[in-house]
């Protein structure tokens, strides 16, 4: 960003110039961020918007020492869309049929990873949104389960079978792009 | 947030993985979002209608800040040198006596001589003790009680004016109404350079009379013919030198009017040179207007008319406007104005479908319309006052009724597959008349919309130039996509020309 300080300090005031600037700038990575948490496009834009309405409301503390500033939006709105997430979509734990085998696999191969980022969006759109939500985070964040246990508030075991059936239900496509281990 | 830079996090610049919604959109939501919770600091402007404007940019407010200085300045200095407007004042021919040699056969005042000692008055006395020079009265501009009085005849060059002083100069009836006698308490005379700047160089011709009554200044005896005065204002003497005249009493409309001719000057063309032609009275007048409007702050004129084509002849319909003027200071205005434009910004205002497509071809895809509004069109009746700051400046204020004409917005249809493969694709965008394709979108919007006036007006013979700014006073969007209600309200800036069709006082 071209002065970026200037921006953030615009921000600060509540210089409406200041955050559209900012707002047009970082929105096409946020969307990005948010449309993989959510399938409908209307969601992926509110859950923007709530993100970056606490980044204007918190912008007075954030550190240049503590981080990128890119990242710290980023974080602000990853964790506005993770709010949003578990206040529209209940999740449940108790999946816990899932033999060591596949754990295993769920986490020892990232099935994403050498995907162009466009595929990346339609393999999402057919996952269900728990599932979409655990394999964004596991696969594409590179959060370890642990993390995402805190984050989403449920079982490991819950996760990793999310991650499995991900790798299920992704797997006539994935087929088609590289070659899965047998 | 993981340190790693990671394939999928897309930075600011790089190319979108997919189909990314139009960011004006989303960031009129936002604003939306922050005008509700993080409103702006409140300036002591932004408590009164018309902060969109101020805060539409620095431009516009030291624009703003310019406009208004000038106007007070102006206004000021019409104050400091107010000059009253006199009734045109009609001499009695029959004392008046002709002026040798006048092309128009002017008569002027010949003074007679006088045995006074009084060494003060200038060579001008002289002359006037010769007979080679008249003199002029009109109401001072002093105030009543002022202890000198002025004389300023505009339509001298200022190397030929001269001014004579006197203390409590005030007219008194002296038997007949038509009489008018002065003190003997003039005690000099000089040139014009002493008041001639503090006065201006414009004095209306019907205010000029010659002076014939019997008066007297020091060393010499003037007679004044004029009409009296009841009021208890000073009065001024102006005397002009015989070289002049000729060329200049000419302009003298009451002198003409006096001998019984044809005023030098029309009425048209006095106001051209400064003349004032304020009727008094009420005085209806009518004729059509036409206006041109201006987008504001973040609004986008788009080129198509009220049926979303791209025509915007209908956007100029000439309005008929009614004036009522009430003396030569107030006049109320209305008119009827169809077919208004109004500027927004781009907003998102329905979006439907999500359902299997039924365009041929297309079956396996989910069909979105979004429709985003882009225009507006009113039916304007307008109700303001004005009030004349000097000459043929107004400024005015009122409240418009607006009722909603129309509105153009812009249908996307979208496609996304069904089976989650592939991208989203923009099956057709286009312009549209909400109201002439009866869209549910068009529900949306507010079909009356209240607004405050303000605005500046210039006129010049039949001819009106104002400057108008609107301020809508509630909101044009009932509810947002989300079901929020909405927070946008109208604003706008125009420029108009009025023709007066049928005006009696001209």
């Amino acid at each position: 960003l071209e002065d970026l300080q200037q921006i953030i300090q615009g921000c600060a005031r509540n210089d409406r110039k200041s955050q559209e600037k900012l707002y047009k700038e970082l929105y096409m990575p946020l969307y990005c961020l948010c449309r993989r948490y959510f399938q409908n496009e209307h969601d992926a834009i509110e859950s923007v918007n709530d993100g970056m309405m606490k980044v204007f409301e918190k912008i007075d503390s954030y550190r240049p020492e503590k981080g990128k500033f890119f990242n710290w939006v980023y974080t602000v709105v990853r964790n506005k869309a993770l709010d949003k997430f578990r206040s529209m979509t209940p999740l449940t734990s108790g999946f816990a049929d899932i033999t060591e085998l596949e754990m295993e696999a769920a986490e020892g191969y990232n099935p994403l990873v050498s995907l162009e980022a466009k595929d990346l969006y339609t393999l999402l759109d057919r996952l269900s949104p728990a599932t979409r939500v655990v394999c964004n985070l596991f696969y594409i964040e590179g959060y370890a389960i642990k993390d995402i246990e805190d984050m989403l508030n449920i079982s490991g075991g819950t996760i990793k079978w999310h991650l499995s059936e991900s790798r299920k239900k992704l797997r006539s496509v994935l087929e088609k792009h590289i070659n899965l281990r047998p | 947030m993981n340190d790693e830079q990671h394939p999928y996090h897309f930075q600011p610049g790089d190319e979108p993985p997919i189909p990314i919604p139009p960011v004006e959109n989303a960031w009129s939501q936002m604003r939306q979002q922050l005008d509700a919770k993080m409103p702006m600091a409140r300036h002591w402007y932004s408590r009164y209608p018309g902060k969109t404007f101020w805060q539409g940019g620095r431009t516009l407010w030291i624009g703003a800040g310019a406009l208004t200085a000038c106007l007070s300045t102006l206004l000021a200095i019409r104050i400091i040198v107010h000059k009253p407007t006199a009734p045109a004042t009609a001499a009695r021919a029959s004392t008046l006596a002709p002026v040798p040699g006048h092309p128009a056969s002017i008569p002027v005042f010949t003074p007679a001589p006088s045995p006074s000692t009084e060494s003060a008055a200038p060579a001008l006395a002289s002359a006037i003790a010769h007979g080679s020079a008249s003199a002029s009265i009109r109401p001072s501009h002093a105030s009543t009680g002022s202890s000198q009085a002025y004389a300023s005849s505009t339509h001298l060059p200022a190397s030929q004016e001269a001014y004579i002083h006197a203390s409590n100069v005030q007219a008194m009836t002296a038997g007949s109404r038509r009489h008018t006698t002065y003190p003997n308490n003039i005690h000099s005379i000089s040139d014009r350079d002493r008041t001639l700047a503090s006065h201006g160089r414009t004095m209306p011709d019907e205010d000029q009379t010659v002076v014939t009554t019997g008066h007297s200044i020091p060393g010499h005896s003037l007679s004044a013919a004029m009409p009296a005065r009841t009021s208890a204002r000073p009065l001024s003497l102006a005397v002009t030198r015989p070289a002049l005249r000729g060329a200049f009493f000419a302009t003298t409309d009451s002198l003409l009017r006096a001998a019984g001719k044809k005023p030098a000057y029309t009425a048209s063309q006095n106001r051209l040179k400064g003349g004032k032609h304020h009727p008094s009275g009420i005085l209806l007048t009518a004729g059509l207007s036409i206006a041109k409007s201006f987008p504001l702050g973040q609004q986008q004129s788009i080129p198509y008319n009220v049926n979303g084509t791209s025509n915007r002849i209908s956007d100029y319909i000439p309005a008929p406007f009614f004036r009522l003027s009430v003396g030569n200071r107030f006049y109320l205005e209305t008119a009827l104005q169809i077919n208004t434009p109004q500027y927004i910004h781009s907003q998102g205002i329905d979006t439907t479908g999500g359902d299997t497509s039924h365009i041929p071809g297309w079956q396996n895809h989910l069909q979105y319309n979004y429709i985003t509004l882009k225009k507006l069109y009113y039916t304007d009746i307008p109700l303001s006052i004005h009030y004349r700051l000097f000459d043929q400046f107004f400024l005015g204020a009122g409240l418009q009724y607006s009722r909603l004409w129309g509105a153009v917005g812009q249908e996307d249809i979208i496609l996304r597959p069904t089976n989650g493969i592939g991208s989203d694709t923009l099956y057709s965008s286009q312009m549209m008349g909400l109201k002439k394709n009866a869209s549910k979108a068009y529900n949306k919007l507010a079909r009356a919309d209240w607004r405050l006036l303000l605005e500046a007006d210039y006129h010049w013979r039949r001819l009106t130039l104002s400057a108008r700014y609107e301020q809508g006073l509630s909101n044009y969007l009932l509810t947002l996509p989300g079901g929020t209600p909405g927070s946008s309200k109208n604003s706008s800036i125009s420029l108009r020309l009025f023709y007066d069709l049928w005006n009696p006082g001209r």
